[in-house]
């Protein structure tokens, strides 16, 4: 089986498990609040444009606890139907290679944070033009900055989601694969402040989106951040992770 | 009884190592923190624990309602992994009597957590703030507020926990219930009585104000709310999501 039809088979796995609504409805949540109170916008302390707050402030708390949090949640789900009723038990019995199935499992929990990017950028257009209906100013963004941004915070994501992999596959007792994962998020604030913010792939997403409400505050169109040491570390940091993972995947089964 | 077999199955799932392991790397913020930047914490003109809570409660609250709502999820997880819950309850045993013993355990955790919590914290100002008097009546009154605001919390993620069969949805709730908390708490209206907002609220040197005392009423009425709930879905529910 090559890992296409692989692919094809987790996707078929999820249909029926309630991920979908998990994650759409804690992005409607989040741009509810950013409607009603639209107003707040305008007096924002750190020169920010009305609309440019309005983008910002929601994807900020996406960024910052939800999109990982719910990257968590998809680890627990990609893992818990494979054990639950022994399904990787089955699996090891057939002629599939475990590396590539986990592969797959990753590929699927990429293709979902793409889904959960997408559902936000959904949502944002209708929150933007309801925000400027009741406030009878314009808070549609062009659609570069907008896609652009999202597609940093995705990019940004890849190593993130490789280590929560990691964690997924690797650790057997749910509570302390859940417990890093989650526990993991909140020192980011902590982190994106010190000079080795880098070294720290939890706060990639929160950097580039306080990054660039600095730069819009300051003027300009985009952010420029150091690739340099960044880059390396980040490619570096999610080989390891995506390697570990396909090599301890199943071990506990395995025995 | 009850309550020594519900202690007796969280042995194999780590979930009293997880409550301690836990609110050791929450207690390690304040002191890294603290540790980081001394100077802009040390000449505030405020009482040594009111710096510190402002400084990083809101954090450690984010911590402890996570960690509540994985230990929620795997107190119920362990039941419904291999149909445990089925074989429970052909037995003589309440289904109320069970939820509740599973609270008290979490309480039990949380209880444990935010002790420890405090021990740092005190550390942390005894070793920065070298003057600091009514320091442990305001932490130890400060622990005891915590527990009493995580109480709606605990009560109200057990709940969902036992109507999900899968543990993701579950965590799901958890997260989106936390998320919408982080959102309402600051604002001006009813919201902010939101079950999941209350453990960011402390208490501050000055002690209990009316609002504080509010808040206190509301964590304890929405305990009791989610309790009688459940009462009254064990009584009509049969199936779970």
């Amino acid at each position: 089986m090559n890992l296409f039809s692989l692919i094809k088979i987790e996707l078929i796995k999820i249909r029926r498990t309630h991920i979908f609504c998990l994650m759409i409805i804690p992005c409607l949540l989040l741009w509810l609040p950013s409607v009603l109170n639209a107003d707040m916008n305008f007096n924002n302390p750190s020169g920010l444009s009305p609309e440019n707050s309005f983008f910002i402030q929601g994807f900020m708390g996406f960024a910052w606890i939800l999109f990982p949090a719910l990257l968590v949640v998809i680890t627990v789900m990609l893992n818990q139907i494979e054990r639950t009723n022994k399904g990787l038990q089955k699996m090891l019995s057939l002629p599939v290679s475990i590396p590539m199935l986990c592969l797959a499992k990753f590929f699927v929990l990429l293709l979902l944070a793409g889904g959960l990017i997408l559902i936000m950028l959904a949502l944002y257009y209708p929150a933007a033009a309801l925000a400027s209906a009741k406030m009878d100013y314009d808070f549609l963004l062009s659609g570069s900055l907008v896609f652009k941004e999202s597609l940093l915070i995705y990019l940004c994501s890849v190593p993130m989601a490789a280590f929560y992999w990691l964690i997924a596959g690797c650790i057997r007792t749910p509570v302390f694969s859940i417990g890093i994962g989650l526990a993991s998020i909140v020192p980011s604030v902590l982190v994106m402040n010190t000079k080795v913010w880098f070294a720290y792939p939890m706060c990639y997403p929160f950097y580039t989106i306080a990054k660039l409400m600095g730069s819009l505050a300051d003027g300009k169109n985009f952010i420029s951040i150091d690739l340099i040491p960044w880059l390396p570390v980040a490619a570096g940091f999610t080989l390891i992770c995506i390697l570990l993972s396909c090599l301890l995947f199943g071990n506990s089964e395995r025995r | 009884m009850t309550f020594a077999l519900e202690l007796k199955k969280t042995k194999r799932t780590g979930f009293f190592p997880a409550f301690f392991l836990g609110a050791l790397a929450a207690s390690s913020l304040p002191v890294i923190n603290t540790a980081a930047r001394p100077d802009s914490f040390i000449h505030q003109a405020l009482p040594a624990g009111d710096i510190l809570l402002n400084a990083n409660w809101l954090m450690l609250a984010m911590l402890n309602i996570f960690l509540v709502i994985i230990g929620a999820c795997i107190l119920y997880h362990t039941e419904f992994s291999n149909g445990g819950i089925e074989k429970m309850h052909m037995l003589p045993i309440s289904r109320n009597q069970i939820f509740f013993c599973k609270a008290l355990l979490l309480l039990l955790g949380t209880g444990t957590m935010l002790l420890i919590e405090s021990l740092f914290l005190v550390f942390c100002a005894c070793h920065w703030f070298p003057e600091s008097p009514g320091l442990l009546s305001a932490v130890f009154q400060n622990t005891c507020y915590s527990l009493l605001m995580m109480l709606p919390v605990i009560i109200l993620m057990l709940l969902i926990a036992s109507l999900c069969r899968n543990m993701w949805v579950s965590l799901g709730v958890g997260i989106t219930l936390l998320f919408t908390a982080q959102m309402v708490m600051s604002s001006d209206t009813i919201l902010t009585y939101f079950p999941f907002a209350l453990p960011f609220q402390f208490l501050s040197s000055s002690g209990y104000s009316r609002e504080k005392t509010a808040f206190l009423a509301a964590a304890l009425t929405e305990s009791v709310l989610f309790g009688v709930f459940k009462i009254l879905l064990t009584k009509f529910r049969r199936y779970t999501l």
